[in-house]
């Protein structure tokens, strides 16, 4: 039976910065840290609708695919929508419908990927969440999920860190 | 969700780098067309999120062949994305068909009923996603409504691995041989070759079919058949510390306990629900503890067997609750389950002593009924998670203890009374039936057809032969289940018959000669006929009768079989007169009737 593997071996070899196509890989993890960015901040006005910032922070890999899950605060926000973030995604759509599940304030299955040349290592925002503040208090948005897969298809190690913020009235 | 991706496909890429070139397809060509498109793109996400054993995986789609796709198949994907000039599939699928998912190499000697069993095939294809809607599956013979050579595949529930069709009830298939055909194609349009299927189609061979109503087991646990004066259960239960004669009120509520985990235990070894309510794939039985009365079996549970301190348990055949002597418990304890077996086999097991051990006196434990704290934990509504430490830890020991033993005692329960049920070794009832862990190792349900002894924790293996934690389910091992052909039997009743060593074409019967020259009385000597047809099998038997009435006893003797002729004897004086059908019956089951074929004078 003829390999299927063979033609993906080149592609690899060539993301090797340098290397040979003779020595096993590092089996060392790469990591990786995932986080929010609220784009004016961290206080919100009840009524006020953001785009908020799924990124990750690679330690030197190229990011290929990600997959993340996020989970709100249903006490005082909504998790409306998800979208592919432009400085990631190269065909202007998720890979998958993300499912919006408004009874555990939590959007599953944020799926994107690039096609061809994967994201260059440092700081890539993969996809965006559309959040509304609909209480005053204290709210936390959370990572319930999230796996990042470098150019070879190798998972890396990935630190998820939690956002609080804050809704005023 | 799963946190790491499969390395080993890195790996095996350097490996590769070299050695010879040649014509590959591309990763990602999910429909084999030598190009990683869009339309890829749109199967992969179909698969997104699939492993293994799902119904909706694909090892097409699986591209790192790590079981699951996921976020490091979606990078490979991404590599390969939009390029094209891979080699196109021109592999099909694999293709194999059994019935109720049998995998047994035996498993085209099946005998199954007139109607409600299942036809299973499995498929795969590493190369590209099969094309579930190309799916042809016809049959020789007709298959209830279904005529003979129409394409049944749209009737299947069909995903990327396995389809499965389960023949209408009432279907009164013909009671010869079968033969299905069946293929499938990949989205590349590679098609299998047409994949044959054959199985035998009989009436249940051994006094009815089992299970077709609802059977009653009653679990005795009340009998003192040991002769001591005490009900052996609860010698049972003393003897395991899991009670105790210093308290024989928390020894009632002991039995109470033990006696309701064995019962939920026990019923989804069927697939009923713990309270033996039908599960979605359930078996046509259920227990209780208190007798019924009417048509029900009876399995006496307590003490140590006559047959031998190990002998876990031991059950005579009762199908549909019609063995009335099955339920007396005969032979004292020759027949039942004896929990006392578990220490004979176990105590030095780790397993069991750390179980058991905690309430054993000579280890430093306190049995049920003796302990200051016992009063406490088993009061009803105690929540051992807000309790002191001192009750927790009293409580832990008591309720390991209880797991262990009520998980055996159903373990062994289940073994046993699917023996009553009939998957014992084979051999004529009640002797022996249908996969059990004697008998002719070529046809035995619980060996290979090699004849060697699978390591499976499979229930109908031999008491003796589970480990500790094999047969309780414990320390990580998964509890025991049925092997496929025995819940075939249960569900279906499909079996391996012995009889059955091949699939032959029914006989046909086309003269008997001399029609009139049997006179009834009218000599003292056996009279020569001769049988002509076709399909006769070394060595068929003949049957007379008269409008459909049971056939005249040994009226045929010597019977010579030579090609399509058989000939014997039949005595004058055991053949009244009349005008009689003549039936030939091959070994395997297949019959034949010539009506009006023989004519005996007065």
């Amino acid at each position: 039976m003829r390999r299927r593997e063979l033609p993906l071996l080149l592609v690899a070899c060539a993301l090797l910065s340098g290397g040979t196509c003779v020595e096993t890989p590092d089996p060392t993890p790469v990591t990786a840290t995932a986080h929010f960015v609220f784009p004016g901040g961290t206080i919100l006005s009840v009524g006020e609708i953001v785009q908020v910032q799924l990124v990750v922070d690679t330690d030197g890999m190229p990011v290929q695919a990600a997959d993340a899950s996020v989970r709100g605060d249903a006490a005082t926000s909504t998790l409306l929508a998800a979208s592919p973030d432009p400085a990631f995604d190269d065909n202007g759509t998720l890979f998958l419908s993300p499912v919006v599940d408004a009874a555990n304030a939590e959007i599953r299955r944020i799926v994107d990927f690039r096609h061809g040349a994967p994201a260059a290592p440092g700081t890539i925002p993969i996809a965006n969440v559309t959040l509304r503040a609909d209480v005053a208090g204290q709210s936390t948005l959370r990572f319930s999920a999230i796996r990042v897969a470098s150019s070879d298809g190798v998972d890396l190690v990935v630190t998820a860190v939690d956002q609080a913020f804050e809704v005023i009235p | 969700m799963r946190a790491i991706c499969n390395h080993l496909l890195f790996v095996a890429m350097l490996a590769l780098a070299s050695g010879p070139a040649a014509a590959i397809m591309l990763p990602g060509d999910l429909n084999g067309d030598g190009s990683v498109s869009l339309v890829d793109e749109g199967l992969l996400s179909g698969f997104y999120g699939t492993e293994a054993g799902d119904a909706g995986f694909s090892p097409a789609a699986d591209l790192n062949d790590d079981s699951f796709v996921d976020v490091c198949d979606l990078a490979i994907f991404g590599q390969t994305a939009g390029l094209s000039g891979g080699d196109v599939d021109t592999t099909p699928p694999t293709l194999a068909v059994t019935l109720n998912d049998i995998p047994d190499g035996m498993n085209d000697v099946l005998v199954v009923p007139p109607d409600s069993f299942e036809i299973t095939l499995s498929y795969s294809d590493s190369e590209s996603v099969v094309d579930v809607g190309s799916l042809v599956v016809t049959s020789d013979r007709d298959l209830g409504p279904y005529a003979a050579g129409s394409d049944l595949g749209g009737e299947f529930v069909a995903t990327q691995g396995r389809a499965t069709w389960i023949v209408p009830a009432g279907s009164e298939l013909e009671r010869t041989t079968h033969f299905l055909t069946a293929s499938i194609s990949d989205l590349a349009g590679n098609a299998t070759a047409a994949v044959p299927y054959g199985f035998a189609v009989r009436d249940h061979p051994v006094s009815g079919a089992p299970l077709e109503n609802l059977q009653t087991v009653f679990l005795d646990f009340d009998q003192d058949r040991s002769l001591t004066n005490e009900i052996d259960f609860l010698e049972d239960l003393r003897f395991y510390h899991l009670s105790s004669t210093a308290d024989l009120e928390i020894e009632a509520v002991m039995r109470s306990w033990v006696i309701s985990e064995i019962l939920e235990r026990v019923h989804p070894f069927f697939g009923r629900n713990p309270d033996g309510s039908a599960g979605a794939d359930s078996a046509n039985i259920v227990f209780t503890d208190s007798d019924p009365g009417g048509l029900r079996s009876r399995l006496c549970v307590g003490g140590q067997s006559t047959q031998g301190p190990q002998f876990l348990g031991s059950a005579i055949l009762d199908m549909n609750n019609a063995n009335e002597a099955q339920d007396d418990c005969l032979f004292g304890a020759f027949y039942g389950v004896f929990p006392q077996a578990m220490d004979d086999l176990w105590s030095g097991d780790p397993g069991y002593q750390s179980a058991f051990w905690p309430l054993h006196p000579s280890f430093g434990g306190t049995p049920v009924g003796e302990h200051a704290l016992d009063a406490a934990v088993l009061t009803p509504g105690f929540d051992p998670s807000t309790a002191p430490t001192a009750q927790q830890d009293r409580w832990s020991d008591i309720a390991d203890a209880t797991d262990a033993f009520a998980q055996i005692v159903a373990t062994v329960i289940a073994h046993e009374t699917s023996h009553m049920l009939g998957l014992v070794a084979h051999g004529d009832a009640p002797g022996g039936l249908f996969g059990g862990d004697t008998g002719t190792p070529e046809m035995d349900h619980n060996v290979s057809l090699a004849g060697t002894t699978p390591q499976q924790n499979y229930l109908m293996n031999t008491g003796g032969s589970f480990g500790f934690d094999e047969i309780s389910g414990r320390n990580g091992v998964a509890p025991p289940a049925f092997r496929a052909m025995n819940w075939a039997y249960l569900k279906n009743r499909l079996v391996l018959d012995p009889s059955l060593t091949g699939l032959y074409s029914p006989p046909t019967l086309t003269a008997v000669g001399p029609t009139s020259t049997v006179v009834y009385g009218g000599s003292s000597e056996s009279v020569l006929v001769v049988f002509q047809g076709t399909g006769f099998r070394a060595t068929p038997t003949f049957e007379l009768t008269i409008d459909g009435n049971p056939p005249a006893a040994a009226v045929l003797s010597e019977v010579l079989l030579t090609g399509n002729y058989a000939t014997g004897y039949i005595s004058p004086f055991l053949v009244p007169p009349g005008l009689y059908d003549v039936h030939v019956r091959n070994p395997d089951g297949q019959v034949a009737t010539l009506a009006d074929a023989l004519l005996v004078q007065p």
